[in-house]
């Protein structure tokens, strides 16, 4: 694109517009990054997901163990169009760029293992303020 | 005169000087399967040719090479390419192990294409020195059948050459199939993909398969954009459902952007490279698209309908358990009958033929735990039994093993990529009836769980065995907790 620009209308502007394409492609994961940040913060628990993966129903089906008041907050990247874009910014934030990753109260959770490891070990529930009735 | 007859079942074995024929044995294919069946059959006093067309790194009607896809244009180059890229893994992991690169580390291609290249050709004449070793005539050329004992060789030149055979064997392998779709001309297979001039820096690949999903890991590792797309919702069709998942999760923790349930429907050149879209509408430009949907028998060109040899609907050759085509002295083994399609089946079944037919010993190949790997990065290797497919074959309750763990190096290098284990084990006989590994190694690790599976090893024993430490495999000797007990009747349905 920049190569046939340059032939048209000489280099100087072909470079402008190749550093304007970088541009648009920082500042489009900066405004996911900020997207992923105001989307934690919004809500008590978030889910970055993908609808078909069994690592993410594995993390939701624990949600759904615990019964809270309120359903995590979903968010399927495979169901949007800016779904890499996210992804990316994910991966930059918690240096992982597998899904799920999992948010509570702001602070990130972890993945699909971390999840359950922290529902059995009891730091979920403590985590979310929720009453776990020890089987007498 | 013949040296010996017997019969076990229909299976009628001879040896004989060649009588009113040329040969004994007569082998079409000069890749794994023909190459051992004709040094074995050898071996057994039998007069053998064997015809192979000339050597080319890209197959095509006219081109081949002794060593056959394996060696040429298959698992060795491919596994050459796998070492080559995991070098980027390596590097980014030694930081932590206090190795400090300073400046560029730049990746050379064309370097690693022309020793990957030096390397095959070598093995081309390693091949043909065994077979003139053996005592086995090499012709070069393409043969088909002229009637059940007759071969006639098309020569390079365009001459043709008759040959009679009192057996002969087909083992033409199989080759890489395209999709059908606008502009599929501009796609490559997996041939092309070993052989490219150019790196690609984006890369679009179609298949779920091992090709597939070993090309997106080699390609990546290289530093290429990789979109891999599928028709189900997890690569690996075949394989158990959560070591599938697992590996789509390292391919994705790895930079590799995963499409399930999408196919490709058109391609087309633009300036700026090749335009793909998808069913979904989507459009993205790559410098490679690659189909790995598969491959396809090569019997074809093999006249089979004048000798009377059934096919399948695929073009597979049909055989008996001894691969006795529907003509009693024509055989066929390897890819082109479609069974289990690896190399060392292929082997397997040659080396069985061979002991049927020339040996006094009618063999059966044994297709019982077979082990495989997947040369993704890193790597998936199973042997045995998937837990979907012991749930099929189950008469009692299956119980299933699994370790999940972050390996050794890893908590250095602070790589976030876990190796899991899983063994599938029949609740009734306490049988191992499959072990399954993802991760660093796996298949060195799994070849070893092969020998036990094949011994009939019970969980007892694999618990009463003492582990190497520290090692990975030690896991699959310390698996004591029970991570599920499943039930043939609640056999889940899936459609991954």
């Amino acid at each position: 694109m920049a190569a046939l620009l340059g032939r048209r209308f000489g280099m100087a502007a072909a470079a402008l517009i190749a550093l304007a394409a970088l541009g648009s492609a920082a500042s489009g994961t900066a405004s996911k990054s900020s997207f992923v940040k105001s989307t934690v913060k919004a809500h008590d628990v978030v889910i970055f997901s993908k609808s078909y993966c069994p690592y993410c129903r594995r993390a939701k089906a624990v949600f759904k163990e615990l019964e809270l008041k309120k359903e995590p907050y979903v968010v399927e990247l495979d169901q949007r169009e800016d779904g890499w874009e996210i992804q990316d910014a994910l991966s930059d934030m918690v240096g992982r760029r597998t899904v799920p990753q999992v948010f509570v109260h702001g602070k990130h959770l972890g993945g699909s293992d971390d999840t359950v490891e922290a529902y059995e070990s009891g730091k979920l529930a403590k985590l979310l303020n929720i009453d776990v009735k020890e089987d007498l | 005169m013949a040296r010996k007859m017997l019969k076990d079942e229909e299976v009628e074995v001879a040896v004989t000087d060649g009588g009113s024929y040329d040969y004994d044995l007569f082998v079409i294919g000069a890749g794994s399967g023909g190459v051992r069946g004709s040094r074995t059959s050898a071996s057994f006093g039998a007069k053998v040719a064997i015809c192979e067309l000339p050597f080319h790194p890209i197959s095509s009607d006219w081109q081949g090479g002794h060593g056959g896809t394996c060696v040429i244009r298959g698992c060795v180059p491919k596994k050459i390419l796998v070492y080559g890229s995991s070098f980027r893994g390596e590097f980014e992991d030694a930081k932590n192990f206090g190795w400090e690169i300073n400046g560029d580390i730049n990746f050379n291609w064309k370097r690693l294409l022309e020793n990957k290249t030096q390397e095959i050709v070598r093995l081309n004449g390693v091949y043909q020195r065994i077979l003139g070793n053996s005592g086995v005539t090499m012709i070069e050329g393409a043969g088909s059948l002229v009637d059940a004992h007759t071969v006639e060789v098309t020569k390079p030149d365009g001459s043709k050459q008759r040959y009679t055979a009192k057996h002969i064997l087909i083992a033409t392998g199989s080759r890489a199939q395209r999709v059908n779709i606008p502009g599929k001309e501009l796609a490559i297979t997996s041939d092309e993909a070993l052989s490219l001039e150019e790196l690609p820096k984006r890369a679009v690949i179609l298949g779920g398969g091992y090709i597939a999903v070993e090309f997106a890991s080699i390609w990546k590792g290289m530093g290429a954009h990789v979109d891999l797309f599928y028709r189900k919702e997890l690569p690996l069709r075949g394989f158990d459902d959560e070591m599938r998942t697992v590996v789509a999760s390292n391919l994705e923790g790895r930079g590799i952007r995963l499409h399930p349930g999408t196919n490709l429907s058109e391609l087309s050149k633009t300036a700026d490279g090749i335009k793909v879209v998808t069913d979904k509408g989507e459009e993205i430009i790559a410098d490679v698209v690659l189909f790995a949907t598969g491959r396809t028998p090569n019997s074809q060109r093999l006249n089979l309908e004048a000798a009377g040899v059934e096919v399948d609907n695929i073009g597979a050759i049909k055989v008996d358990d001894y691969s006795r085509t529907s003509v009693p002295n024509i055989w066929a083994v390897g890819d082109v009958t479609n069974r289990i399609n690896l190399t060392p089946v292929a082997l397997m079944e040659a080396t069985c033929f061979s002991k049927t037919v020339f040996g006094g010993q009618p063999t059966k190949p044994d297709y019982r735990d077979v082990p495989c790997a997947v040369f993704s990065i890193p790597p998936l290797s199973v042997v045995g039994l998937s837990e979907q497919q012991a749930l099929e074959e189950a008469k009692s309750d299956v119980l299933v093993y699994t370790s999940s763990f972050n390996p050794m190096k890893n908590s250095i290098s602070k790589r976030q990529e876990k190796t899991v284990m899983k063994l599938v084990v029949d609740s009734e006989t306490d049988k191992v009836l499959g072990a399954s590994m993802c991760g660093p190694d796996a298949p060195e690790i799994i070849q070893g769980m092969a020998v036990a599976l094949k011994c009939g090893a019970t969980k007892a024993t694999f618990d009463s065995t003492v582990g190497i430490h520290p090692s990975a495999a030690e896991e699959f000797v310390t698996m004591r907790t029970l991570t599920r007990r499943v039930s043939p009747s609640s056999k889940p349905k899936t459609n991954l």
